[in-house]
C-alpha cells in the first residue's frame, strides 16, 4: 500500500485532537491521554498496512481506549477502569461525530484556561489539540526544545494538581472563555506570522495551524459571530502575505502588489465576514473585536487600488473597534486611516494627542513623517523618518524606512 | 478536593477601622464565611495580625534561630488564609472572587491546591 503514509499523516491531522479529548474524558488525565493515543498511531502504523479502516479515528479512539484498559490491566486496576469506561463512554460515541465535537470543544477550553498563562495556553493547544511535537513548537517560537518541553509538562501538572475542569464552562462564564480561545488562536497566526518573517530556517507553518483552528472552531460553535470574524481575520490578512515583504523588507500597504494577494484565501475571508454579519444581524448584536478587524481587512482586500480605498468606512470601524477596546494601536490606526481624510494640521494634532498619552513611539514618529512625506515637505518628513528609523527594533520595518529616507534624499 | 486561600495584601490598604466603611468591609467577610459554610464549602479560615508581629525560626547548625519578623520583608503581607472544599479550581476561583479582598479592590488572592499528604504517606 503507497500511500499508506499519507493516509496516516491525514489522520493524524484530524484525529489526534478529538482523540486526546476524547481519551481525556475517559481516563480523566490529560498526560495519559496523550500516551494513550499516541500508542493508538504507533499500532495504526503497523495495522493499517493490512487493513485500512473507514474511520480512521473512531479505529485510532478505540485503539487508544485498549491501551488505556491494557495499562490498568498491568497495575491491577482493571475492575475500576471497567467502570470508569462504562460511565463515560460507550461504542457508539467514538465515531458519534458530535460526542467527538463535544469532546475536542472541551479540550479547546481546557487548553485555553485562564488559570493557564496565555503564553501555554498556545503550547497546550499546539501540542494537545494541533498534534505538533515539543521540536516542532519549538522551532516555530525559536524556543529550546527542552523549554517547551518543561512548560507543557508544568501546565499539565497544574491541570492535574488544582483540577481544572475538564468539562465544558458553564453558561455565564462561557462569554469570558470563548475570548479566551479567541485569543489563544489568534495569538498562534501572530507568533507565526512574526517567526516567519524574521526566519533564517525553515520553521512550521503556524499560519496554516491557526486556520485549522479557526476552522474547528466554527465548526464547534457554528453561532458564534466572532469565531467567524476572527477566522475571516486570519484569512484575509493571510492572503495578503506574499505581498507584504520583499526580501525581507516590510512593503506598505500603499505599495503592495495587488494581483500577489492571494484571491482564494480573500473570497474565503470575505465569506465568513458574511456569516458573521448574518448571524449578527439575527441576533441584533454588535460586531466584535475580530469582526471589526476583518471588515477593515475586507475593505482593503476589496479595494482596486490603494487610492480608491474606504477611508471614512474604516475609520468608522476603528471609532467602534477603541469603544470595545482602548488599545494604543487602534488609535494609530485609526489616525492613519483618517489621515487619508482630513488635512494635516488635523492629522498633527491627532498624533500630537496620542503621543501625550502613548510616549513618542517608532510607529507615531513614521506615520509623521509618512503625513509630511504626502503633504510635500521634505525636511520635516526626514527627520521623523530619522527618528523612527532609531526606535523601529523590527528589521524588516527598519529598511522599510531606510529605504523612504533614501528617496526622499535623491 | 481541598484548596488553600492566601490572602496578600499591603499594609493599611483596607478601611480606616473605626469607620463605616470598615464595618461594612467586616460585614462583607461574615457573609462570605455564612455564605461558604452554607455551601458546604467552608473548612477552616483566619485573619492574621500583620506582619510586625511575625516571629520566624530556622534552624542554623543545631540551634534553632529566632527572627523578630517575616519571612521576607515584602511589599505585601499574608493577613488571612481559608480552606475550602470545592469540586475543582473553576468553582474555588469562583469562591476566590468573592473574598471581600479581592472584591472590595484592597488586596489579591493566591489560590493553591491542598497536597494530599496522606498518599505520599502509605508509600
Amino acid at each position: 500500500m503507497a500511500n499508506i503514509d499519507h493516509i496516516l499523516e491525514d489522520s493524524f491531522k484530524a484525529d489526534w485532537g478529538p482523540s486526546v479529548a476524547y481519551m481525556l474524558r475517559v481516563c480523566g488525565d490529560i498526560s495519559l491521554a496523550e500516551e494513550c493515543v499516541q500508542s493508538a498511531f504507533e499500532a495504526a502504523f503497523k495495522a493499517w498496512k493490512e487493513n485500512i479502516p473507514d474511520n480512521t479515528g473512531a479505529w485510532i479512539r478505540k485503539a487508544a481506549r485498549n491501551r488505556f484498559i491494557d495499562s490498568a490491566r498491568a497495575n491491577k486496576m482493571h475492575s475500576t477502569v471497567h467502570e470508569m469506561i462504562k460511565q463515560t463512554s460507550n461504542d457508539n460515541d467514538i465515531a458519534n461525530e458530535t460526542s467527538v465535537l463535544d469532546d475536542e470543544l472541551s479540550l479547546m477550553f481546557l487548553c485555553c484556561h485562564p488559570a493557564i498563562s496565555p503564553q501555554d495556553q498556545v503550547i497546550l493547544v499546539l501540542r494537545l489539540i494541533g498534534g505538533l511535537k515539543p521540536y516542532e513548537i519549538g522551532k516555530a517560537f525559536d524556543h529550546h526544545v527542552e523549554a517547551i518541553r518543561s512548560r507543557l509538562l508544568r501546565a499539565k501538572r497544574k491541570m492535574k494538581a488544582a483540577k481544572i475542569s475538564t468539562t465544558l464552562p458553564h453558561v455565564e462564564d462561557l462569554s469570558r472563555r470563548v475570548q479566551q480561545v479567541l485569543a489563544a488562536i489568534y495569538l498562534i497566526y501572530n507568533e507565526g506570522y512574526r517567526a516567519s518573517r524574521n526566519a533564517t530556517q525553515q520553521r512550521a507553518d503556524l499560519a496554516l495551524e491557526a486556520i485549522s483552528l479557526a476552522a474547528r472552531f466554527c465548526r464547534y460553535m457554528p453561532r458564534l459571530a466572532e469565531a467567524h470574524g476572527l477566522m475571516a481575520l486570519i484569512l484575509l490578512s493571510e492572503a495578503r502575505r506574499p505581498a507584504r515583504f520583499n526580501d525581507k523588507m516590510l512593503i506598505p500597504l500603499e505599495e503592495q502588489i495587488r494581483d500577489l494577494w492571494d484571491r482564494d484565501l480573500i473570497k474565503a475571508g470575505l465569506f465568513h465576514v458574511q456569516n458573521a454579519q448574518n448571524i449578527n444581524a439575527v441576533s441584533k448584536l454588535d460586531a466584535g473585536i475580530y469582526l471589526l478587524q476583518a471588515v477593515i481587512a475586507a475593505h482593503h482586500s476589496t479595494s482596486i487600488e490603494f487610492s480608491q480605498t474606504n477611508w471614512s468606512e474604516i475609520t468608522i470601524c476603528y471609532d467602534q473597534l477603541l469603544k470595545l477596546h482602548s488599545s494604543e494601536m487602534f488609535a494609530l490606526n485609526r489616525i492613519a486611516a483618517a489621515s487619508y481624510i482630513n488635512d494635516t494640521k488635523l492629522n498633527y494634532a491627532a498624533l500630537d494627542d496620542w503621543e501625550l498619552l502613548n510616549g513618542e513611539k517608532a510607529q507615531s514618529c513614521a506615520m509623521r513623517a509618512d503625513i509630511a512625506r504626502r503633504d510635500g515637505d521634505i525636511n520635516h518628513a526626514r527627520v521623523f523618518y530619522d527618528k523612527a528609523v532609531l526606535l523601529e527594533p523590527d528589521e524588516g520595518v527598519k529598511r522599510f524606512l531606510q529605504s523612504r529616507i533614501d528617496e526622499l534624499s535623491s | 478536593m481541598l484548596y488553600n486561600f492566601f490572602l496578600v495584601a499591603e499594609p493599611n490598604t483596607g478601611p480606616e477601622p473605626g469607620s463605616d466603611a470598615f464595618v461594612t468591609y467586616m460585614r462583607a467577610y461574615r457573609t462570605f464565611n455564612e455564605e461558604t459554610n452554607a455551601a458546604g464549602v467552608f473548612v477552616a479560615g483566619e485573619a492574621v495580625e500583620a506582619a510586625d508581629t511575625a516571629t520566624t525560626l530556622e534552624k542554623q547548625g543545631d540551634e534553632i534561630q529566632y527572627h523578630d519578623g517575616p519571612f521576607a520583608e515584602l511589599k505585601e503581607q499574608i493577613s488571612g488564609w481559608y480552606v475550602v472544599n470545592c469540586e475543582n479550581l473553576e468553582e474555588a476561583l469562583k469562591w476566590a472572587a468573592k473574598v471581600p479582598l479581592v472584591a472590595y479592590g484592597f488586596g489579591r488572592v493566591e489560590v493553591r491546591p491542598v497536597m494530599d499528604v496522606s498518599k505520599m504517606l502509605e508509600l
